[in-house]
């Protein structure tokens, strides 16, 4: 177990700022995502914390002890990678126990260990196979037990579900949200997938060019954006953005034109908030389809307004068509505000 | 808790490498060139430095230049026909399915065998009298013992010698060429020799470079075949830079003069190997 | 019609590279009387006396000793010298490795003789001159650079994860060099073992020099160098040859695979 803190971390290739002056707390048993596009430093800031590699300036801490300078043996972290890096030479049940043994650990508790981990993750019956021989999720598998059996102070995990196909990765993010929950130690975890990273943690930091865009819950980041980055980054269908003149012209947004006279304001809502009918109705939008997208669940609208893209959700089975008026309603309370120049978030009192 | 900071340390996996290297290579060749500055000779008194003399000597010593267009012909001559030789060979090869470990099993012996070895072979082959080759081409000519002959024979067997080498070299090239490319050559209706010139070879260019680099290099450095093919003779006929050098070192006792000469081959090989780095450096661009 | 002339063309290679040795072989078993004329070409009786002299009359068997041990020992040495140096450079941060690459590379061009009269009078004066010591630490170091040239090109092609999981794991960067990255880069240690072992048993120069008696000469000196009282005695070093060259077939016919690749990795990638 252990509460991370991270202090002015900072990491450079060469004259290249990588993640700039880092400041933030972890919990002790959290699970916090780092997650954002690539490039935007969150495997970087994975391997200062592994060790891998070396900050330029800043310092880590676990608990009171402060990690930065040390060898990755020495901090007591387990990593699962993206491509799990399973040694190949070896089996799954040396695979497992590999960390145990550079521990010198006896044989008898390793192969009590061992036994525990594979019973928990199911691969009991591999433990003789070469990694070769096993599919894409019992290799993560194995790569998850290789990890758990150290029972370390902090988990890392960078984007192990990025290899599986789209139904294994749902399966597999349930299984660790269960371990989670069973072993409760300090998780971080890195992904670029924000769908991902709001159903799997307590809470997320969104970065982007290796700077912190906004930390908090998954419901925060989601209801509450800091900026125009994180509101585009984290929701999907991502959100509709307007801008232009035609920010006038959106309903509920007079009040806040009028506060903020003088900058050129972006305007966000997100689609799901957009109710789209095939009929006009009371403030709503007449806007030219150019796009249905039925999902079975939803049906989505894809039109033009004012020259702007924006995108709302139709009844399933609503009678529209491409080419034809739908009207959008675009509720006032769901309307963010951004400035054009920064992006920042401005906030209505 | 007390951790200790712990270091890759790669100094001490390179130290035991780094301190041969330098004390087998690099501190020689300093010694060598010093020594080239001195009068050193085992028979006559002490060592003396005496500057440049040495290499004003060498200038003008015609042996020496004897044994540098000796040189330079036998390294033209011999890499030109290894990379023929071994383009052909490898084209030739690149299609081979069947038996191919024994193929390239019996294509490196004449690499792999001792060259010393192969020399012997070839002098027993190259006898005026009761050589094979004169019986077979029903000739008599003195390969060995005719200045004319001599260089030309030495150049024969080590083409010999060294052509598996290139032809392995351009064979991984010629496989790490795109099929595709030759599809869409077949698609465009080009024919083999068109191929050859405008796709083959030019693709195969970098690889043929390597070849050509290391080829040039040992050919400058050759003594082996010739110390015991011909021993430098007749009349001097074989005589390489190598062979000049170690016989004024080892047998004239001459270690101040006979440095100097080693240097010369150093800068040979050194100024061959820069020609090829810029040919390289403007090949990649 | 294609296909004949293929065929044709590598029954060509294959006489051309094979007929010297062949002929070595047919000159070692003919009988001394036969030897000086020809034709006959090819032997009317086989005789054995040629073998059975070279190890009768001359140190012959200790020669052979000699280039063994030479170049196992060398080959041992070069490995455990070249593996560390070669993961360092490939996987450790090293401060100027595109220069000591560099280095490494220019020396491999060296020609031997630019060296070989500091290192006789060295070699001299620490009393190792005809000692297989003085070949041993000889070509252990000028296969060095072929050796971690090789040996760079293999563990570069391991993932990069690999190490990266072993350290992770509690690995200290030396342990997780024998536990991770040697096993897995087996071939390039055998590729590599291989070429320097040729070389060992090939070298010449530094062996004239440095060696005298049989006390330390080995095959190609002693091919070299073998004595004949009136006359050149072909047949007994036909003999000799084809004594020495089977151990090199066998090892080329098995490892021709691992030695190709030694021979033209990093090549081809340039």
């Amino acid at each position: 177990m252990a509460r991370i803190r991270f202090e002015g971390l900072e990491k450079r290739y060469g004259a290249q700022p990588v993640l700039a002056p880092l400041d933030l707390v972890i919990e002790d048993g959290e699970f916090f995502t780092f997650v954002g596009p690539s490039g935007c430093g969150k495997s970087t800031l994975l391997h200062l914390i592994a060790g891998i590699e070396a900050p330029q300036a800043g310092a880590i801490y676990f608990d009171h002890d402060r990690v930065d300078q040390l060898a990755p043996g020495a901090r007591d972290v387990a990593m699962v990678f993206q491509s799990y890096a399973l040694y190949p030479h070896l089996t799954v049940r040396e695979n497992i126990a590999f960390p145990l043994r550079v521990r010198r650990l006896a044989r008898a508790e390793i192969g009590r260990e061992v036994g525990r981990v594979a019973d928990a993750l199911g691969l009991a019956a591999l433990l003789d196979r070469k990694p070769r021989e096993l599919s894409g999720g019992q290799r993560q598998r194995v790569a998850l037990g290789r990890a758990l059996v150290r029972r370390p102070r902090v988990f890392l995990m960078d984007e192990p579900l990025s290899n599986l196909d789209a139904r294994l990765r749902l399966e597999m993010r349930e299984e660790l949200k269960r371990l989670h929950e069973a072993y409760r130690v300090t998780t971080i975890y890195v992904t670029h997938d924000q769908e991902e990273a709001m159903a799997l943690s307590q809470r997320i930091a969104v970065l982007s060019a290796g700077r912190v865009q906004q930390c908090a819950t998954p419901q925060q980041v989601y209801a509450d954006p800091a900026n125009l980055f994180v509101a585009q980054f984290v929701g999907s269908p991502p959100i509709n953005v307007i801008g232009g003149d035609a920010v006038r012209d959106v309903p509920g947004a007079a009040p806040l034109l009028a506060k903020h006279a003088n900058e050129p304001l972006l305007l966000g809502v997100r689609p799901a908030d957009v109710e789209v009918y095939p009929a006009p109705r009371a403030g709503t939008l007449a806007v030219e389809v150019t796009l249905i997208e039925p999902t079975g669940s939803d049906l989505w609208v894809v039109g033009r307004w004012r020259g702007q893209r924006i995108k709302g959700r139709a009844a399933p089975g609503a009678r529209i068509e491409r080419g034809a008026t739908a009207h959008f309603n675009v509720p006032p309370e769901r309307v963010y505000c951004f400035a054009a120049g920064t992006g920042g978030r401005v906030r209505v009192d | 808790m007390n951790f200790k900071r712990e270091l890759d340390r790669p100094l001490w996996y390179l130290l035991p490498g780094g301190l041969l290297l330098a004390a087998v290579t690099l501190f020689p060749l300093g010694t060598v060139l010093w020594l080239s500055l001195e009068r050193r000779s085992l028979l006559h008194g002490p060592p003396r430095f005496i500057g440049f003399s040495n290499y004003l000597r060498l200038a003008a010593d015609e042996r020496f230049w004897n044994a540098f267009w000796n040189t330079v012909y036998f390294a033209a001559v011999s890499v030109a026909l290894e990379l023929m030789l071994g383009l052909a060979i490898a084209l030739m090869l690149e299609r081979a399915w069947r038996g191919r470990a024994l193929l390239y099993g019996v294509i490196l012996l004449p690499w792999a065998v001792p060259t010393a070895v192969s020399a012997r072979m070839w002098e027993w082959m190259y006898d005026a009298e009761i050589g094979v080759l004169n019986y077979l081409a029903g000739a008599h000519v003195n390969w060995l013992g005719s200045p004319a002959w001599a260089l030309n024979a030495a150049i024969a067997m080590d083409v010999w010698k060294s052509t598996p080498f290139v032809a392995l070299l351009l064979l991984a090239g010629l496989q790490g060429i795109p099929r595709d490319v030759y599809r869409a050559a077949a698609v465009d209706g080009a024919s083999g020799w068109a191929v050859l010139r405008r796709i083959t070879l030019p693709l195969l260019a970098p690889v043929m470079l390597v070849a050509l680099v290391f080829r040039t290099i040992d050919a400058f450095r050759v003594f082996d075949a010739i110390y015991v093919l011909t021993g430098g003779g007749p009349a001097d006929s074989t005589e390489t830079l190598s062979i000049y050098a170690y016989k004024v070192l080892f047998q004239g006792l001459e270690f101040g003069y006979g440095s100097a000469l080693a240097v010369s081959v150093f800068v040979c090989v050194a100024l061959a190997a820069l020609f090829y780095a810029r040919l390289m450096r403007g090949a990649l661009r | 019609m294609r296909r004949a002339l293929r065929a044709a063309g590598m029954a060509l290679v294959i006489g051309y590279c094979l007929a010297p040795f062949l002929w070595q072989v047919a000159t070692s078993l003919k009988p001394a009387a036969e030897l000086m004329s020809l034709p006959p070409l090819f032997p009317t009786r086989l005789t054995f006396e040629h073998y059975a002299a070279i190890f009768a009359g001359h140190p012959f068997l200790r020669i052979i000793a000699n280039s063994a041990l030479v170049a196992a020992c060398t080959t041992l040495l070069a490995l455990a010298v070249g593996a560390p140096a070669a993961f360092a450079l490939s996987m450790l941060q090293v401060r100027g490795r595109v220069a000591i690459l560099a280095g490494v590379l220019a020396i491999s061009m060296f020609p031997p003789i630019a060296t070989v009269s500091p290192l006789f009078l060295a070699l001299a004066a620490l009393g190792l001159h005809d000692t297989v010591a003085a070949l041993i630490i000889t070509y252990t170091t000028f296969s060095l650079p072929l050796a971690v040239w090789l040996l760079m090109n293999f563990f570069a092609a391991l993932p990069r994860e690999l190490y990266a999981a072993a350290r992770v794991d509690g690995c200290t960067a030396f342990g997780a060099f024998t536990r991770v990255v040697l096993p897995l880069a087996a071939p390039g240690l055998l590729a590599a073992g291989l070429l320097t072992f040729i070389f060992a048993w090939n070298e010449f120069l530094f062996a004239l020099t440095f060696t005298a008696t049989e006390a330390a000469r080995t095959i190609p000196v002693g091919i070299a160098l073998f004595p004949g009282l009136h006359e050149v005695p072909y047949g007994e070093i036909a003999a000799a040859a084809v004594t020495v060259t089977l151990p090199v077939v066998v090892l080329a016919l098995v490892f021709q695979r691992r030695i190709v690749e030694g021979l033209t990795a990093g090549a081809v990638k340039g």
